[in-house]
């Protein structure tokens, strides 16, 4: 059996593929949803940094409003069926100095939550918060989830 | 805090409150006139992007055509012809870059592609293909550059970035204008910083970090797009770009970029992970 496509998932980009690929990324203050339909077996993952696009300058998937639409539409367009997409969300770390008063971590992940709400997708799973980065695989043939919590604290998004 | 649990489904009033309806209704009525708002500026820039690019053309098909058309011509008129001919390509060709590297950049699929790359050469690509444009507003233009070493970066991004910077400071130049442009490298890092000295004049020398900010949001009209996408390329190369004000004019940019990390890596992971099925 070939191996899965490997890829490194940027800040601010998203994946999805119909054939498996294994998907890595670190999220520190950033956070991830990954969709997955276990029917057609497509899976796909954004990384974003902020929660919300103010309307102004480019429409990038570095806001999540944007990113998630964005992940959503590209899975459509490669076969995967809305009813039967399952959500993960992971990141959203913040550093516990007292100059973060944005709270960029629990924003970006509220914003995650209440989107997917938004568009009846179940979030089967989620490891979220807290101070720590995260690295993350995302295995876009099986929806599997790997997480490791690094032990360097979160000092910028 | 750590979550793991499933879907929540919250349940819907019978009798909603008329002060939470009218608040709602307001609401909606607010989003709605932004709506408006943010479909005339699609339409503006649709607009615009329409004539940056139809009319480049047209005049590169004018200006050929007419070129084949005569059967005698001086070397001076061929010249003239033929400069004319490269400032429309030019033109089309910076908007066209912009306009995809725009659409890459909001489909999420705009990935570094790093590479040792020698930022002199960067540097002097874009001077010479801005040249033409500094020539016809007479900017006074002043080149520092310093570097320790190669860097890794990408370089097609790099070269964007310097040209949509120095491409916004041309359009805001007033012909005469002075420019100041300082490229270095530091510690992996290529540091850049443009600026049209002549806004501030006498205080140059007191443009300091105050006046400095991070860069704020543009509108998506055709000279917009450039400093938007410019910006946004730092961004995904994990640089920051600045913009400095001066009397609520914008006299510059100062942007970094560091040398490309190591992504991913292959360390165990399996026995000290967490697994989500």
């Amino acid at each position: 059996m070939p191996l899965p496509a490997t890829h490194y998932l940027y800040p601010s980009t998203l994946y999805s593929s119909r054939s498996p690929a294994e998907v890595t990324t670190v999220l520190g203050s950033c956070v991830s949803v990954c969709l997955y339909d276990p029917v057609n077996k497509v899976g796909g993952i954004n990384h974003f940094m902020l929660p919300v696009w103010s309307g102004e300058g480019l429409a990038s998937p570095k806001y999540g409003d944007i990113a998630i639409e964005k992940l959503l539409g590209k899975m459509l367009s490669l076969g995967a069926v809305r009813a039967n997409l399952q959500a993960k969300v992971f990141g959203g770390a913040d550093s516990r100095r007292a100059t973060n008063v944005f709270k960029i971590g629990e924003r970006n992940c509220q914003l995650a939550f209440s989107k997917l709400e938004e568009l009846h997708i179940p979030v089967v799973s989620s490891h979220w918060g807290g101070e720590l980065p995260r690295k993350l695989i995302f295995r876009t043939g099986t929806g599997e989830a790997l997480l490791k919590v690094l032990s360097k604290e979160v000092v910028t998004g | 805090m750590y979550i793991n649990s499933g879907y929540h489904i919250p349940s819907g009033e019978q009798n909603p409150d008329p002060a939470e309806l009218a608040f709602l209704r307001k609401q909606v009525m607010l989003l709605n006139e932004r709506l408006k708002e943010v479909e005339k500026h699609k339409s503006s820039f649709l607009s615009n992007m329409r004539n940056e690019i139809i009319n480049p053309f047209s005049s590169i098909l004018g200006l050929s055509g007419n070129l084949l058309g005569r059967k005698e011509a001086s070397n001076e008129q061929l010249c003239k012809a033929m400069s004319l001919i490269y400032q429309e390509t030019f033109a089309l060709d910076f908007h066209l870059k912009t306009i995809f590297f725009a659409a890459e950049i909001e489909s999420g699929e705009c990935y570094p592609d790093p590479a040792y790359m020698r930022p002199e050469g960067a540097v002097a690509e874009t001077l010479v293909a801005l040249d033409h444009l500094f020539q016809k507003k007479d900017l006074r233009l002043v080149v520092y550059q310093s570097f320790e070493e190669d860097v890794f970066c990408d370089p097609e991004k790099i070269r964007m970035i310097f040209l949509g910077v120095l491409y916004h400071i041309y359009m805001n130049s007033k012909p005469g204008d002075g420019v100041s442009v300082k490229v270095y490298t530091r510690d992996e890092t290529l540091f850049a910083e443009m600026y049209n000295t002549s806004i501030m004049g006498d205080e140059w020398s007191l443009f300091d970090h105050a006046h400095f900010k991070e860069l704020c949001m543009f509108n998506n009209d055709i000279e917009g797009i450039h400093l938007s996408v410019a910006r946004a390329l730092t961004e995904s190369l994990d640089g920051r770009m600045e913009v400095g004000f001066y009397k609520e004019s914008i006299a510059g940019f100062r942007f970094n970029v560091p040398a490309a990390g190591n992504c991913g890596g292959n360390d165990i992971f399996e026995d000290k992970g967490l697994i989500f099925q």
